[in-house]
């Protein structure tokens, strides 16, 4: 009724399947008796090393459980312990970019992990998303003084006050120049922007930005 | 003129300076109290600021560290205790202030607020208050290797215990600090008394110069336990404000075991008692967070009425 090779090929399937889901399995249990049995020490310095995300996940769900084990105070211990080594090892593969931190499922389990009261070291917060932050809330003074900080103070500086002198040297017909109606209208234009901008940041800006996001650009 | 007048003006001008120079000292002596019961000691000048408080079982002087709920805490130890002074103590991660969570290991009253330490912090300041006359503050230098307990302090040899480097101690330290009501947060160790000066600021410029600095020292004055705030005003890197404010201390003759950075950052806030009322000393912060009422740490010095 049906064609050798199909039959051949479903049969493959099967047997692929069954021994890789066994394979996977028998995998998965020998991690987990690792982690029941073997050394903390030997677990941080070897075992995880060589977790994927998924690993972590799995183990996490074991140390929990034994955490939370009141009839056995060595098991409870141990999965406690376990959770602090997990979590450490867990934080060096995303401080050192091995796991992708915007990845959902590094996202789930960092919550996982705030849920135990581990909270994951997370990449530092740009100072663009900080400086929008404080002319979000208002804190002039405080951006000022940040931003004389920065090398390119000196040159937004210059470059105000030279389009100052510019802009009253022209409008006090002193300065007579070619470009003298289009640098009159692009000053005109770049001020209402500007004011518009500011203004729709102002309104706006309190639910759009975040740590990590700026409008929704991920920053 | 004739001689007598120019007298009376002399002594006119006499008067005027020496009622001049009293009110200067009643002033200052008002503002900064020399000697607060001998509990509170403020030392000024143009760059630091050193509060100093003496622990010992005579003075009820007393330590607490806020960081769940700051200001409300703040509020409530107020009506009952005479807060001798308050400043933002420990960091936190984020911009918003609903998810404020401190950077490091952090717990208040035996509350485990965050189990995490941070790899790049090498101090933890563990605060107890289960005596009753006095706190106990002792700073944990993170670098140091777990050393045995001996046989008077195993008890509280836990809490030397190295969660940083050693996570698989974390059970025995997270128990000791739940079951003895403990208060810790985390920050950066600036000096500690294992290593030599040049060690301890080996590195003095890294970092941004964009801010005053703040630290809390363990010492010693006169044979008598001291815990000392020193804040430097000045903007200065975290390392060189270390030292600057080190050697400031050692000037005055304190003989500093540890010390430990305070956030100075944009929640700079510090409040101190002035013999009379507790003073804003940041009245004109640089940023709206930086008012108690936004704090999300505090640690508080006081004692209770």
């Amino acid at each position: 009724m049906y064609p050798k090779n199909l039959i051949f090929f479903l049969i493959t399937f099967q047997f692929s399947f069954i021994f890789g889901y066994s394979q996977n399995h028998l995998e998965s249990q020998d991690s987990l008796y690792i982690l029941r049995t073997a050394s903390l020490d030997s677990i941080e310095s070897n075992t995880l090393k060589h977790y994927s995300v998924d690993k972590f996940s799995n183990a996490l769900d074991l140390a929990i459980v034994m955490s939370q084990d009141e009839g056995n105070k060595n098991v409870k211990k141990r999965g406690s312990n376990l959770i602090a080594i997990l979590a450490k090892s867990f934080t060096n593969q995303i401080t050192t970019k091995a796991f992708n931190f915007d990845d959902k499922k590094v996202k789930e389990l960092i919550i996982r992990f705030e849920n135990e009261k581990y909270f994951i070291e997370r990449p530092k917060i740009s100072r663009f998303i900080k400086l929008a932050n404080y002319l979000c809330k208002g804190d002039y003074v405080y951006v000022h003084k940040k931003l004389i900080e920065t090398s390119v103070y000196r040159i937004i500086l210059i470059f105000i006050i030279i389009y100052i002198s510019a802009f009253i040297l022209t409008y006090s017909d002193k300065f007579n120049w070619k470009f003298k109606k289009q640098f009159r209208r692009f000053t005109l234009f770049s001020v209402i922007i500007l004011v518009v901008t500011f203004v729709l940041f102002k309104t706006t800006c309190h639910n759009n930005i975040q740590d990590y996001s700026f409008y929704g650009i991920t920053i | 003129m004739q001689p007598i007048a120019k007298l009376k003006q002399d002594k006119l001008k006499l008067y005027a300076f020496i009622i001049f120079i009293c009110i200067t000292v009643v002033s200052v002596q008002k503002f900064y109290p020399e000697d607060y019961n001998n509990i509170s000691n403020l030392d000024t000048n143009n760059k630091f600021k050193i509060f100093s408080f003496t622990i010992d079982d005579t003075n009820t002087i007393k330590t607490a560290f806020f960081a769940k709920d700051p200001y409300n805490d703040f509020l409530k130890l107020n009506k009952t205790s005479k807060i001798l002074y308050a400043s933002s103590a420990s960091f936190v991660s984020t911009l918003d202030k609903k998810n404020n969570i401190p950077v490091g290991f952090c717990a208040e009253k035996g509350e485990i607020i965050n189990k995490m330490p941070h790899q790049d912090m090498d101090g933890i300041v563990v605060i107890s208050n289960n005596h009753p006359k006095m706190s106990s503050v002792e700073i944990i230098d993170l670098d140091k290797v777990n050393g045995k307990c001996e046989t008077y302090n195993c008890e509280s040899h836990f809490l030397h215990n190295n969660i940083r480097n050693d996570p698989s101690l974390a059970f025995s330290f997270i128990d000791a600090i739940e079951s003895q009501n403990i208060s810790s947060f985390q920050t950066h160790l600036v000096y500690t008394k294992y290593k030599s000066d040049n060690e301890n600021f080996e590195k003095l410029h890294n970092g941004n110069n964009d801010r005053s600095r703040r630290f809390l020292a363990i010492g010693k004055k006169d044979g008598k336990l001291h815990h000392i705030i020193v804040d430097n005003i000045e903007d200065n890197y975290l390392m060189a404000s270390a030292k600057n404010s080190l050697e400031y201390l050692r000037q005055k003759q304190y003989s500093v075991d540890f010390m430990v950075n305070l956030d100075t950052g944009s929640k700079d806030i510090i409040h101190a008692y002035d013999g009379e009322n507790l003073i804003n000393l940041r009245p004109n912060p640089l940023t709206s967070s930086a008012k108690i009422e936004n704090a999300s740490s505090l640690l508080v010095y006081y004692t209770e009425i």
